[in-house]
């Protein structure tokens, strides 16, 4: 399927179904520390094994290392 | 992270092997910054990559720590500070402006009585101050305005301790988040999260690195509070973007932006010594507990106090809601000049502001740490003259007795 993460289009297998299957699929760095928006929403941690994923979704993955304004 | 039991994290949490060169304790990056090609640096600031620029905003061995605390508080995430109390003014900075309000317990460590009655007053903060263990005046001073109710785990030094079943559901009602340092008893004696905190904060200096070694500090998020639901204007905006992370990312920003980071000297140190603390906190309790019993029956000592002790008014509270009374006593031995004869004449025992050390430390807390109090701020916080702070090592219990015993007959 074809999904847009973190703004850009990948080919991702149909065999990935959950967002936690994504994030090991895209070999996404510390997991626990990075926030997943899904199609615009952003999902709590535990939502991570129960939502699943199709063709078309948009996903952001966003981590915070420090800086920037206070807000 | 595999289901391991408490002790097992302690040690492995947060550091595997380096997979340069295979050494199996995390190395101290001893490096401000750190380079990347421009792209990726531009990632990283913005994001969408996971890397580190600069050791004020973050640092590899400071991040290795606060995995490990997280993990040990069973939390979301962790960040690590300077000091105990720059985790405590982190969450101030995290949660109100001026204007706002938070509820704090009496029963308080002098600096933080300082910190919240001086610094945060100065800014337009107000602080309310209730007795620890009255729920009821906690609730009446919360309004519209309050952003949290904080108290410590086990009371500085009046060794209370609050019932957080009844306190949480107030603070949950309200939809604040409670703020509970657990300096005096760190993850292994204290579930925080199980027993409804919010946000925990940590002094690691003390039990957590232990050995006396490293000032510094954590604040643990523990995902039982949904900060959807915050009244904080200042958290709202990092509510939007980040989600459940909110409350970790904004204490970030705020470490980042006024720079009271953890060395990497000291966050690796703290990760060494948190690998013995179930050992240590199991032999400051077993110590502790030997040592209040000892001085309760002692003919120089008026009053022993330690939570274990059934005279201590909040024992059962302590019983239920801990997994041991922690490693510190008090005891009061009739006058000023009393105790400074005690302090003269202990041997084996340090006379030193520190607590959570491999070795004994007396102190005289009313003219040393709460100097500046009125009289009647220290006898409403439990600060009699009389009064000497102890923070029970590791030592042989025989020892303590036997200097004990020996430098309250300096006493006339």
């Amino acid at each position: 399927m074809k999904l847009t993460i973190n703004g850009e289009q990948k080919d991702v297998a149909d065999s990935v179904k959950t967002i936690t299957e994504l994030l090991s699929d895209q070999d996404v760095k510390m997991p626990e520390m990075v926030s997943v928006e899904h199609n615009g929403e952003i999902l709590d941690r535990e939502a991570f094994e129960t939502t699943s994923i199709s063709d078309g979704d948009k996903i952001e993955f966003l981590y915070f290392m420090g800086g920037g304004a206070i807000a | 992270m595999p289901n391991w039991d408490f002790n097992t994290r302690a040690i492995h949490a947060g550091s595997g092997s380096d997979p340069v060169t295979g050494a199996t304790n995390v190395p101290i990056y001893q490096s401000a910054g750190f380079a990347h090609d421009p792209n990726q640096l531009e990632d990283i600031f913005n994001g969408r990559e996971y890397g580190f620029f600069y050791s004020r905003s973050a640092n590899p061995t400071v991040t290795a720590l606060e995995t490990r605390i997280k993990e040990l508080d069973n939390g979301l995430g962790a960040v690590c500070v300077s000091s105990g109390m720059a985790a405590i003014h982190s969450v101030i900075l995290a949660l109100c402006k001026s204007g706002d309000n938070f509820v704090s317990s009496r029963s308080v460590f002098g600096s933080t009585y300082y910190l919240f009655n001086g610094l945060i007053e100065d800014l337009g903060i107000e602080v309310r101050w209730v007795d620890a263990t009255d729920i009821a005046a906690y609730e009446a001073a919360i309004d519209a305005k309050t952003q949290f109710v904080f108290l410590e785990s086990i009371g500085n030094p009046q060794l209370d301790v609050a019932d957080l079943t009844v306190l949480s559901a107030v603070t949950n009602a309200h939809h604040i988040p409670l703020v509970v340092d657990s300096t005096f008893t760190t993850p292994y004696l204290f579930d925080a999260k199980k027993w409804g905190a919010s946000l925990v904060t940590h002094a690691t200096t003390k039990y957590l690195c232990g050995g006396g070694l490293a000032i510094g500090g954590a604040v643990v998020d523990t995902g039982a509070f949904d900060w959807k639901t915050s009244k904080s204007d200042v958290l709202k905006p990092l509510v939007q973007k980040f989600g459940p992370m909110a409350m970790v990312t904004k204490l970030k920003k705020v470490r980042s932006t006024t720079g009271n980071c953890m060395s990497a000297q000291n966050a690796f140190l703290t990760m060494k010594g948190i690998e013995t603390l179930a050992l240590r906190m199991d032999r400051h309790c077993a110590n502790a507990q030997a040592l209040a019993e000892f001085l309760a029956d002692h003919n120089k000592v008026d009053v022993a106090n330690y939570p274990g002790l059934a005279t201590n008014p909040t024992r059962d509270v302590a019983d239920r809601q801990l997994r041991g009374f922690g490693g510190m006593l008090t005891l009061r031995v009739g006058s000023k000049d009393n105790a400074f004869a005690f302090l003269k004449a202990i041997k084996l025992v340090r006379n030193l502001v520190n607590l959570g050390d491999s070795k004994t430390l007396a102190v005289h807390p009313r003219h040393t740490i709460y100097r500046d109090f009125s009289d009647d701020e220290a006898m409403a916080s439990g600060v009699f003259d009389d009064l000497i702070r102890v923070s029970v090592g590791l030592e042989a219990i025989d020892d303590l007795k036997a200097d004990f015993d020996q430098a309250l007959g300096a006493i006339l």
